[in-house]
């Protein structure tokens, strides 16, 4: 019997051992930028510390740290964009169904307009009609254009009209997590989602 | 029968102290009686107001519109200097050197400060001097606090155009050689005081010889591409010479390529020692 | 321990266990990745396999060189580059604001070996004005680093590259406008060594040339600004080597001792001109043109160097002295100040150079000295005059000579006419061939050569009435040989004619 505990023992440990170089992976793609926080630190990190005040959808004011709580995924689009943002609403909404039961009420989504003079609220409102965006996950943000530069170069997204009215811009989908910190960016238009979701999946343990 | 009675006589009493009152009103507050002559508000305190026009950035690309039309503003007189930011640190201290997040700005955040105010020798040394060290969120969020804005890119280059005498300097050569002249200056240990120079055409002053300046859209200077690593991002971010797709090669205006190649250089956390701001403002 | 005395559990356990060791060790060995596969952010690339170990590149100031390398592997190598804007001295009574990489114009010397991988950070000094970056010419890749190094004054950054292929590269700043960058001190040489490294020599030396655009003339004293006019009309106020006017003269010249081999690594910051490198009273024996791995020419006086280009030239000093390097598009050295010392200390050799030997006035022709030399030599030249005339052996041979060369002057000039057989054509041009009419008269004949004839003349007793131009292309040598010719050919047989006679009939105007 000694002979078959050694065997069970060194079993264990192989398994183990794979099981830890399967896990180490996941951990050095989701530390994307910093060291895991628990969701109670100081937010020195947190993008919500910007203090501007915001418009939803519906029209009422909202300030960025009402965002906190969930992990959030977030875009910066405009509506009469025609090629890319529809590409990002749809990755999100990709992102949206791909998520398990559980997770469904910890992650959020959010929309900020680039054009905030032509997306007013209610533009917005109908496009989220539109768009079938559940308004319980999804918020649609209107700002002032000085506060839409603020948030853009806190996320690294950079944005340039254009001839015909729109706007050339950085597409991303940036994951923060509950405080507001930055923990994963999805960068272009590509449409594997892998990385993103156990990123979200990483930051909504927190 | 009398023929004005009590009730047309409270009439009339009323229509006359209406008239009176507007009369009277119209001699305290002439604006609000009859606009301004020539349409435009006084600036606010410390701005002028510089009339709109149009501003032809250095490179021609496909899909931006050009010229770039600049709507009529008003612009700051001279840079923020250290009294005022102190003054802004003193009703905000989450923008004190020792509180300010790291995601706003880099560790050498008003390092000519060595501490959270400047010591009484220091402050006055620096007192009239623009504030440098200051990052372009911590810019933003000053200009925010005087209900004022950064200026643009555009705004900022139509009005640092003029010289002394005309909105658009480029082709005084004269000028344009003082200019590049401040280049060939190593960098000195801090900027000037304000109004060291002379005021330009729209009476701005010190937006030349003193220091480099935040804009609100530095970084839209380059084309973001279809994201970050985008080659065609890169290539614009470190340039070539100023004669590669300029909108007019035989005109180059080097200080202005200079303070584009500038610009493409920093982030919005950046601190540096010859960095400051001024701000702007929209008309009412 | 027999089967039958295991329990049953045992029995069904243990074949399990054997298979689920089995597996598990199948899947360890089948899933296990062989190298690390995530990068770090902000981490470095994955190395090949045989970069082994780390180190920090030593860096020096132009005009010494880092020592060759001795390890035998590539490595990862640290190279920090420091960019400072520092008024410095352009010559003497000049100051200008160089912008450099490392304090000094040129910049530092990096030394690498093929196939390391060079970490570089470039730090940019908080108190510098202008952003900057760095293009190294050894680099394959966008930009040469150019895109990755793109930094604000008081910022930092890093990219790493591979040293795919050896040689001797610039290094330069490249943020807009570039000319100007360069043009104020912004460049430096990167060697890569082949994986065999160089061959062995007693002294390396980093030199550099350059030109600088200053607003103020050559010589003009306080702190120049750059002309960017000047610059783009590519006329530089100075030409120097090493970022100064006298930077490697006097006591900061290069040193070397006799029987040396001296290896040079010359680069060319530009930013505009092409050099004519030569070092006055060497001879290069071997050139890696270009700064390239193979030694392409050897014995070259004088190699040219490419703007934003290099050069290694190699050659052993074999006697003492300054020897001077210059930019052999020579007004550059006496008068913009490209001009560079090597000294050389050691035995003498006077076999390879003697030095002076001979110290003597030199008069030239015009010295009363001189004229009398001019008045022997007259004498003598007629001495040997007479002496051939009187020498019938002499005279013969001269009139051989003479019929020979009149020979082919006949052939090419009078045979159209009167054939090569001398015999003319009938009725039309005379025949010479037995000519009692070219006989008769020696002096006639010069006459007809030099100025032609018309009219009927009588030739063997047939009248001719031709034109014969004056043959005007012949000199007077060539009249007498083809006469002598004529006068000795197809059974004639006369005397020579001599130029003399021909001068004579020349000027006669009978």
């Amino acid at each position: 019997m000694k002979r078959y505990g050694c065997l069970s023992f060194l079993l264990v440990l192989v398994l183990c051992l794979r099981l830890g170089a399967w896990a180490s992976p996941l951990t050095v793609t989701a530390h994307a930028d910093h060291e895991a926080l628990p969701a109670s630190a100081s937010s020195a990190r947190s993008i919500y510390q910007v203090e501007s005040t915001w418009t939803t959808a519906d029209a009422q004011p909202l300030r960025l740290e009402h965002l906190q709580g969930k992990v959030q995924v977030l875009a910066m689009v405009y509506t009469t964009c025609e090629s890319a943002c529809p590409i990002i609403v749809s990755l999100m909404q990709r992102i949206a169904a791909a998520l398990p039961p559980e997770l469904h009420s910890q992650v959020g989504f959010v929309l900020v307009t680039l054009d905030p003079v032509r997306d007013t609220p209610s533009v917005l409102s109908a496009y989220s009609v539109k768009m079938r965006l559940d308004p319980a996950s999804w918020s649609l943000l209107s700002g002032r254009p000085a506060d839409v530069m603020e948030l853009a170069m806190l996320l690294g997204i950079t944005y340039k009209r254009d001839r015909s009215g729109g706007f050339i811009h950085t597409n991303r989908l940036t994951v923060l997590n509950k405080v507001g910190e930055i923990v994963y960016r999805h960068e272009g238009l590509h449409q594997d989602l892998t990385s993103t979701l156990e990123a979200i999946r990483w930051a909504a343990q927190y | 029968m009398k023929i004005i009675n009590r009730q047309s006589w409270v009439g009339m009493v009323f229509l006359v102290t209406l008239e009176c009152c507007s009369f009277l009103s119209a001699m305290v507050w002439p604006s609000w009686a009859a606009p301004a002559e020539d349409g435009v508000p006084e600036p606010p305190s410390g701005m002028q107001y510089i009339v709109g026009g149009v501003y032809a950035p250095l490179f021609k690309e496909a899909g931006v519109e050009q010229p770039t039309p600049v709507a009529p503003f008003y612009l700051d007189i001279y840079p923020v200097t250290n009294a005022q930011y102190a003054a802004f640190i003193k009703a905000n201290p989450r923008w004190r050197r020792s509180q300010v997040s790291p995601l706003l700005a880099d560790v050498a955040y008003l390092r000519h400060w060595q501490a959270d105010t400047p010591s009484p020798e220091a402050a006055t040394a620096v007192a009239q001097r623009p504030v440098t060290y200051v990052s372009w969120f911590a810019a933003h969020a000053y200009c925010r606090w005087q209900q004022k804005r950064l200026p643009s890119t555009a705004e900022w280059e139509y009005v640092a155009l003029a010289s002394a005498t005309a909105p658009d300097g480029s082709k005084e050569a004269a000028y344009q050689t003082r200019l590049l002249e401040w280049y060939a200056l190593p960098a000195a240990a801090m900027p000037p005081p304000i109004g060291s120079g002379q005021k330009n055409y729209w009476g701005i002053s010190d937006l030349h010889g003193s220091m480099w300046e935040w804009v609100a859209d530095f970084q839209t200077a380059f084309s973001p591409g279809a994201s970050r690593g985008d080659a065609e991002a890169e290539r614009d971010r470190f340039c070539s010479s100023g004669a590669l797709g300029v909108s007019e090669p035989e005109l180059v205006n080097y200080p202005a390529l200079m303070r584009d190649a500038y610009r493409r250089s920093l982030r919005g956390t950046y601190t540096v020692h010859n960095l400051g701001f001024r701000c702007a403002k929209d008309l009412p | 321990m027999t089967r039958s005395t295991l329990s049953w559990r045992s029995r069904r356990v243990v074949p399990l266990l054997r298979l689920g060791l089995v597996l598990c060790i199948g899947l360890v060995i089948v899933a296990t990745p062989t190298t690390a596969q995530t990068p770090k952010p902000g981490g470095t690339p994955v190395a090949s396999a045989e970069v082994m170990g780390q180190e920090t590149a030593v860096l020096t100031d132009a005009p010494l060189v880092p020592p060759p390398i001795s390890r035998d592997h590539p490595t990862k190598v640290i190279v920090n580059v420091e960019v400072r804007e520092v008024v410095q001295r352009l010559a003497d009574g000049v100051d200008y604001t160089f912008w450099t990489f490392g304090g000094r114009v040129p910049g530092k010397f990096i030394r690498v070996k093929q196939g390391d991988v060079v970490e570089l950070h470039l730090n940019n000094h908080p108190h510098s004005k202008m952003p900057h970056n760095i293009d190294l010419h050894a680099v394959t890749g966008p930009g040469g680093g150019a895109t990755s190094t793109f930094t604000a004054p008081g910022h930092s950054s890093q990219f790493s590259f591979t040293a795919l292929n050896p040689g001797l590269y610039v290094y330069h700043c490249a943020t807009a406008p570039v000319g100007m960058h360069v043009a104020n001190g912004m460049y430096g040489l990167i060697l890569v060594e082949p994986r065999e490294g160089l061959p062995p020599v007693d002294r390396e030396y980093y030199v550099m040339q350059s030109e600088f655009y200053t607003r103020g003339r050559h010589g003009e004293e306080g702190l120049q600004s750059f002309d960017m006019e000047k610059a783009i009309d590519e006329r530089p106020t100075y030409v120097v080597f090493n970022g100064s006017v006298n930077a490697l003269v006097g006591d900061n010249a290069l040193k070397a001792n006799v029987g040396e081999t001296v290896r040079l690594f010359i680069g060319n910051g530009g930013p505009n001109l092409v050099s004519s490198f030569h070092v006055i009273g060497e001879i290069f024996d071997r050139v890696y043109a270009e700064g390239g791995t193979a030694v392409r020419q050897e014995n070259v006086q004088t190699t040219l160097i490419p703007a934003g280009g290099s050069a290694i030239v190699e050659f052993k000093v074999e006697v003492p002295g300054t020897y001077i390097l210059v930019d052999h598009s020579i007004l550059r050295t006496f008068n913009k100040g490209a001009l560079a010392m090597l000294k050389v200390d050691g035995p003498e050799n006077k076999l390879v150079y003697s030095g002076k030997e001979v110290d003597e006035t030199y008069l030239g022709e015009r010295a009363p000295e001189g004229q009398v030399a001019a008045q022997r030599i007259a004498t003598l030249e007629k001495r040997v005059e007479e002496t051939i005339k009187q020498t019938p052996a002499i005279v013969t041979m001269t009139k051989e000579i003479q019929i020979e060369k009149g020979k082919l002057v006949f052939m090419q000039t009078c045979a159209v006419c009167h054939q090569t057989n001398g015999q003319g054509l009938p009725q039309v041009f005379p025949p010479l061939a037995g000519s009692d009419f070219l006989m008769a008269d020696k002096a006639r004949s010069i006459r007809i050569v030099l100025r032609g004839t018309s009219g009927p003349i009588t030739v063997n007793g047939t009248t001719y009435d031709s034109v014969m131009p004056p043959v005007v292309q012949l000199t007077d040598e060539q009249v007498a040989h083809v006469l002598t010719y004529v006068r000795n050919s197809w059974g004639n047989t006369g005397d020579a004619v001599s130029p003399d006679e021909v001068r004579l009939g020349r000027e006669d105007h009978q």
